[in-house]
């Protein structure tokens, strides 16, 4: 399989490629409007996170961009390359991977063939930073597990697989639902830790959070998601000091 | 920690089935000597129905147990190939061989063909029409009479050559039993495989597979098309055991009782459906010996499984290992 339309283009805003471009994007489940013209973009090597209340479309955002969630209008462009019309399992090829929401792992696999399934060589000339031993090196819990089925793993141990699943990919853009959803504040570090990691690699990331200290300490831009669109943005600490932005949108 | 129960821990849940393949081989070769050097010819040929069953189970394990599409016309490939065989070695004289290379290649077009459309839908409905595309091969054969025979099917078709005659019935046990050895073999490593990994994680979470990058629509094709090439294997042999082939080949009848021996063996596991596939074939002969409801001891039976085993004999077996061992310790 081969891009499909062209090489990733340079940047359009300034001189810092994007590494995700969501133009206008609307999805509906069934009869209910879940995401109302969403646009947001990610600059190649930062971490985007999208901040919102339940129900407000961060999931669909999330499924959309992947593909598992067909959009009705809009576009999608991956390292400046439409994916909008692409299946799902397609879209891989771009560098995109996705941890999801709620840890969704395959119960009978176990730790080492789940990352064994996700592997792949990374695109270009990137260097392959991730493979099962590197997963094994940054969380040494899901080495000591190897060779047990996921159904018999904790938590965190999921959390730690689901993720090690995804990076496995070697991906360029990495989508995380929710990532602490669940977790013990010690994991919370190592994930703030590995996201640093994987910015000095130049991955990109798109991250859906509720918890605000975690997902401020890891942003270097901010999207406010309210009934399925985008409603305001900023520099995470110019969100710190926004009560009322807080307070209308997050509920806080 | 000694070296068993560390073998034991790193094996976990999987103790029964790990040292299988060799332990299984060692068995076989044992109980086919056995069989073939003490037993009559009548229970000979029942040993070789048992193993030609559980070829045919473990190829609908492929689908039902490893990819979760629960197929309720597999008799489909395992007839076709016996038709097809049959029909190019009488009709068009062709050797044995060669009638049954095209046998196989027809099993195998034939679900590619039936799976372009089975593979639109999805669990109950997967069902409904993997079972309806087997019923028009069945009327097919049933009511073209000038060539299938109709309901008295095609007798005649003489047991291959293969260096020597493979006639007799200890001759032909062991033929059978290699061509078991190797299926066995072969689908055992592909499940173990990467492949077989992505046929799992297809079977738990369709999706996800999806996001991870695989095209989970060529995946459920291959995979049928494999199961089809083995259920013809099976089927072929089938033909040859009794020099016959009928319309009962390609019956709902046979599609069910081939997924009650996955499932009372224990599907995704392999190994279960032998044991399926042979308690299938005791009951069925050594019960009706005794009686002539023998149906109503072997439906009996099955919902004993229902109720107590679920998950299928080997499941059941593993976990009482497992509690027995937790509890001694």
């Amino acid at each position: 399989m081969s891009l499909a339309s062209g090489a990733p283009a340079a940047g359009i805003e300034g001189c810092v490629p994007e590494a995700l471009r969501v133009d206008d994007l609307h999805a509906y489940y069934g009869e209910s409007f879940v995401l109302q013209g969403v646009t947001l973009s990610v600059k190649a090597g930062s971490v985007g996170v999208v901040l919102g209340r339940n129900g407000v479309g961060k999931t669909t955002l999330m499924r959309s961009i992947m593909g598992l969630t067909p959009s009705r209008r809009g576009r999608v462009m991956i390292s400046g390359c439409d994916v909008s019309t692409w299946a799902a399992h397609q879209r891989w090829v771009t560098g995109l991977a996705l941890v999801p929401q709620g840890r969704r792992i395959f119960p009978s696999l176990t730790v080492r063939e789940h990352l064994e399934i996700g592997l792949r060589a990374p695109r270009g000339q990137r260097e392959a930073h991730w493979s099962v031993e590197a997963v094994f090196d940054t969380f040494p819990r899901l080495r000591e597990r190897a060779g047990n089925r996921a159904a018999t793993l904790s938590g965190g141990e999921r959390q730690m697989l689901a993720v090690g699943r995804a990076l496995c990919a070697n991906p360029d853009l990495l989508l995380m639902d929710e990532p602490t959803e669940g977790l013990s504040p010690f994991i919370v570090d190592e994930l703030t830790r590995l996201i640093a990691t994987l910015k000095e690699q130049g991955v990109s990331i798109l991250l859906v959070e509720q918890n605000l200290d975690f997902a401020l300490g890891v942003a270097d831009w901010v999207h406010v998601m309210e009934k399925g669109r985008i409603v305001h943005q900023c520099a995470p600490l110019a969100l710190l000091g926004d009560e009322a932005v807080k307070r209308r949108y997050l509920g806080l | 920690m000694d070296p068993i129960r560390m073998a034991r821990a790193s094996g976990r849940g999987e103790g029964l089935l790990r040292p299988m393949p060799v332990a299984g081989g060692a068995i076989l070769v044992m109980v086919v000597l056995a069989v073939v050097a003490f037993l009559p010819a009548y229970q000979t040929e029942l040993v070789t129905q048992m193993l030609i069953y559980a070829i045919f189970a473990m190829s609908l394990d492929l689908l039902v147990g490893y990819t979760g599409l629960p197929s309720l016309g597999h008799s489909a490939y395992f007839g076709l190939a016996a038709y097809a065989t049959a029909l190019l070695a009488l009709k068009l004289a062709l050797p044995f061989w060669l009638a049954a290379a095209l046998g196989l290649a027809c099993a195998v077009i034939g679900a590619f063909l039936f799976n372009l459309l089975a593979l639109r839908t999805a669990r109950a409905y997967y069902l409904m029409i993997t079972l309806a595309l087997s019923q028009v091969l069945w009327s097919l054969v049933v009511s073209w009479t000038d060539v299938t025979g109709g309901d008295n099917g095609l007798p005649g078709i003489a047991r291959p050559v293969l260096g020597i005659r493979l006639d007799g019935a200890g001759v032909w046990l062991v033929f059978v039993a290699l061509v078991f050895a190797v299926s066995t073999l072969v689908m055992w490593t592909l499940v173990r495989s990467p492949f077989g990994y992505a046929l799992r994680g297809i079977r738990e979470n369709e999706e996800r597979m999806k996001a991870l990058g695989y095209n989970v629509w060529r995946y459920k094709l291959l995979v049928s098309m494999v199961a089809a090439f083995f259920a013809g294997v099976a089927g072929i042999l089938f033909l040859s055991l009794n020099s016959f082939v009928g319309p009962q080949a390609l019956s709902i009848a046979l599609s069910a009782q081939v997924l009650l021996m996955v499932l009372v063996g224990a599907a995704g596991t392999l190994f279960g459906s032998i044991f399926g596939a042979v308690a299938f074939v005791l009951l069925q002969n050594v019960v009706s010996s005794w009686t002539e409801r023998w149906l109503f001891v072997v439906g009996a039976v099955y919902v004993l499984f229902a109720l107590f085993a679920p998950a299928g004999a080997l499941v059941w077996v593993r976990e009482r290992l497992r509690s027995s061992r937790g509890r001694s310790r």
